[in-house]
């Protein structure tokens, strides 16, 4: 348990988050500053906020616990398995989306398939992200009581009350603004965790020579087709074609910053800066993990243990509090976001889509803000039942992503790339490919291999559906399909008002 | 309106604020190079500290020359 | 059948691996320019986003080659 000057550490982090935070209320005034920050987001700050996103807790101590356990083959994850994804997503889903003006990834199936389209995806995203709120929750009341001794309802109150207020208030531009102070402060932490474990391995030799002897493939970035959880080709086809895409392309909380961005080269270069970033994540926790491999004695029972090891045995006072207050930025900057795109989607999709058509703009920027405590209460309230009800609701709650996640990259792209794809193809393409993951779940295939098949069949319903119904009017796919927003003047003039540019 | 909004804005701009908080942080790293007895956790101690300061330093600079040219809210 | 499949030797992965990252940074450089520039305010080299998608990828090769 931390105390003392590492205390203080952590109180001031929140502190000064809460703060920061609140500061942004002024630049809320209209619905479209609350949901995409006014479209005034700069390439830097959205892609420190997409990296601060996408770092959760689990990260931290799952990935860690994973890189002791089986290697530098967990950095897969942030390499093959974000990095050609995420140059695809900036350079061709990210500059469509942001000229078609959509503000959420359903709201774009919606325009180009048809309403129930919309409204399945909405419902599958909306409720997976509001389960995540009370799971991040969960988590972060954990850490505090692990760590500071807080009760853990006084570890949720404290996280609903900071990440709550300054997200009902300042909406994304408060978010990605406070993920930017979270990015740099974990950055700093795992940099500054590298200087200590490698001064106490002796370097990047002393490490390889302490761990190679007795785990030799645990330098290997590709694992045999043996492997359990890492097999290379799900790895290469799971992971990193179905998978990275769907999440990059299509995961609401990360598209959601780009959506703000000033002009669409902003757009893509917050996306692509977002890569270099994501580069370095791995210094994060499998270093750590490595480190604790390497200079823990005993083997460790729970291979989770490995970073609270590390904090305990390894870093200074001072440091510790630092690396503290990363786990939080970790948790702070999953949960701000995940209220902000839940709210967006249950807003723009559901709420002003089937009941209140055409309201004043000042009546859905209310209704966000209200969402939002709403959701954050739910949250609250919802984080012990779930997370105790359900064993391994983290791993649940993953398998849910992998149901969904193949099927809706299938039809995002077919959607953009393809102007023949009908709405009853995409229907029945997200539907069946759904049905596929569900029934390949049941039978314990590996979740990688799942999610190809799942993307494939999705894919091919969707081809041959459309192929024998009625093709859909050009009208309507105007500035909806890749090729034609691109090419359409008329939709170029539009949308010319938003490309401001600035560095 | 966004004019309207940013002619009377006498904020602070959005790099300022954060470029504060590094600082404060970076001070108390660095302040915190006195409490590990080892020389590598001083060490550890002070280049977290450097680094916040420094990239804390940068921003506040940034943040004020933007606001000096009337882009108060510019992100 | 299963056990041939089994035994592709991990060269392979590096192989494919090496294909894949490869074929992303072609088909990003392949962007045309007009395109990579649309709603920058100038066109200086650093703005070049090809430029930072294959310096990217090249890192990533670099990295799945070493290990």
């Amino acid at each position: 348990m931390i105390g003392g000057l590492d205390l203080f550490i952590v109180i001031f982090f929140i502190v000064g988050v809460f703060i920061v935070g609140l500061y942004f209320k002024r630049f809320v005034h209209t619905s479209e500053d609350f949901f995409l920050a006014g479209r005034k987001l700069a390439w830097w700050v959205i892609g420190m906020s997409i990296i601060g996103t996408n770092i959760g807790s689990y990260d931290y101590v799952g990935g860690a616990g994973a890189a002791y356990d089986v290697g530098i083959a967990q950095a897969n994850y942030e390499w093959l398995g974000a990095i050609p994804a995420m140059v695809l997503s900036a350079l061709l889903f990210v500059p469509y989306y942001w000229r078609a003006g959509a503000y959420t990834v359903p709201e774009y199936l919606g325009m180009r398939y048809n309403q129930p389209v919309r409204i399945v995806e909405a419902l599958l995203w909306g409720s997976f992200l509001i389960c995540c709120i009370a799971i991040f929750f969960w988590a972060s009341g954990v850490m505090l009581e692990t760590y500071v001794g807080w009760p853990i309802w006084l570890g949720i109150l404290v996280t609903a009350v900071v990440v709550g207020i300054y997200t009902v208030t300042g909406g994304l531009t408060a978010v990605a603004m406070t993920d930017v102070i979270q990015l740099a402060v974990m950055l700093v932490g795992g940099l500054a965790v590298s200087i200590i474990g490698f001064h106490e391995v002796g370097g990047w030799s002393g490490l390889v020579e302490k761990i190679s002897p007795e785990h030799p493939d645990h330098f290997k970035l590709f694992l045999p087709l043996s492997h359990e959880s890492y097999p290379w080709l799900g790895m290469i086809f799971g992971l990193g074609l179905v998978l990275s895409p769907a999440w990059w392309c299509c995961h609401q909380a990360i598209i959601q910053r780009t959506l703000g961005a000033r002009s669409e080269w902003d757009a893509k270069a917050g996306m692509l800066s977002a890569t270099f970033l994501k580069t370095l994540v791995p210094i994060l926790y499998v270093l750590p993990g490595l480190f604790v491999l390497a200079l823990c004695a005993e083997p460790l029972a729970d291979m989770d243990q490995a970073l609270p090891w590390a904090i305990k045995n390894l870093l200074p006072v001072g440091l510790a509090g630092l690396v503290f207050a990363a786990f939080l930025a970790a948790i702070f900057s999953s949960v701000d976001s995940t209220l902000n795109s839940a709210v967006t989607i249950w807003t723009r999709d559901i709420y002003q889509n089937l009941f209140v058509r055409n309201a004043s703009d000042q009546h859905y920027l209310r209704f966000g803000r209200m969402l939002t405590l709403v959701f954050v209460i739910i949250g609250a309230f919802l984080a012990e039942p779930l997370t105790t009800s359900f064993k391994g609701i983290y791993q649940a709650m993953q398998n849910l992503l992998t149901i969904f996640q193949g099927p809706t990259l299938a039809t995002v792209l077919l959607g953009i790339m393809w102007a023949r794809a009908t709405q009853w193809g995409g229907l029945f393409g997200l539907l069946g490919g759904v049905a596929c993951s569900a029934i390949l779940h049941s039978t314990g295939m590996n979740f990688l291999y799942v999610a190809w098949w799942s993307f494939v069949v999705a894919l091919l319903v969707n081809v041959l559906i459309s192929l024998f119904t009625k093709p859909e009017p050009v009208e309507k796919l105007r500035g909806l399909v890749y090729g034609l927003v691109m090419k359409d003047e008329q939709v170029q003039e539009n949308l010319a008002s938003r490309v401001e540019g600035g560095d | 309106m966004e004019n309207q909004r940013s002619k009377g804005d006498k904020g602070l701009n959005p790099l300022q604020v954060i470029g504060i908080f590094w600082i404060a942080l970076g001070i108390i790293m660095v302040i915190a190079v006195y409490a590990p007895p080892t020389v590598v956790g001083k060490v550890a101690n002070l280049t977290a500290g450097g680094i916040l300061l420094a990239i804390g330093l940068i921003a506040l600079l940034k943040g004020t020359r933007k606001r000096a040219s009337g882009r108060a809210e510019d992100i | 059948m299963v056990a041939w499949f089994m035994d592709i030797p991990l060269f392979w992965a590096k192989i494919l691996g090496t294909i894949f990252f490869v074929s992303v940074i072609i088909w990003a450089l392949m962007r045309p320019k007009e395109y990579i520039f649309r709603g920058a305010p100038d066109r200086k080299r650093w703005r070049d986003l090809r430029i930072w998608a294959a310096v990217i990828l090249v890192v990533q090769i670099i990295l799945y080659i070493k290990y």
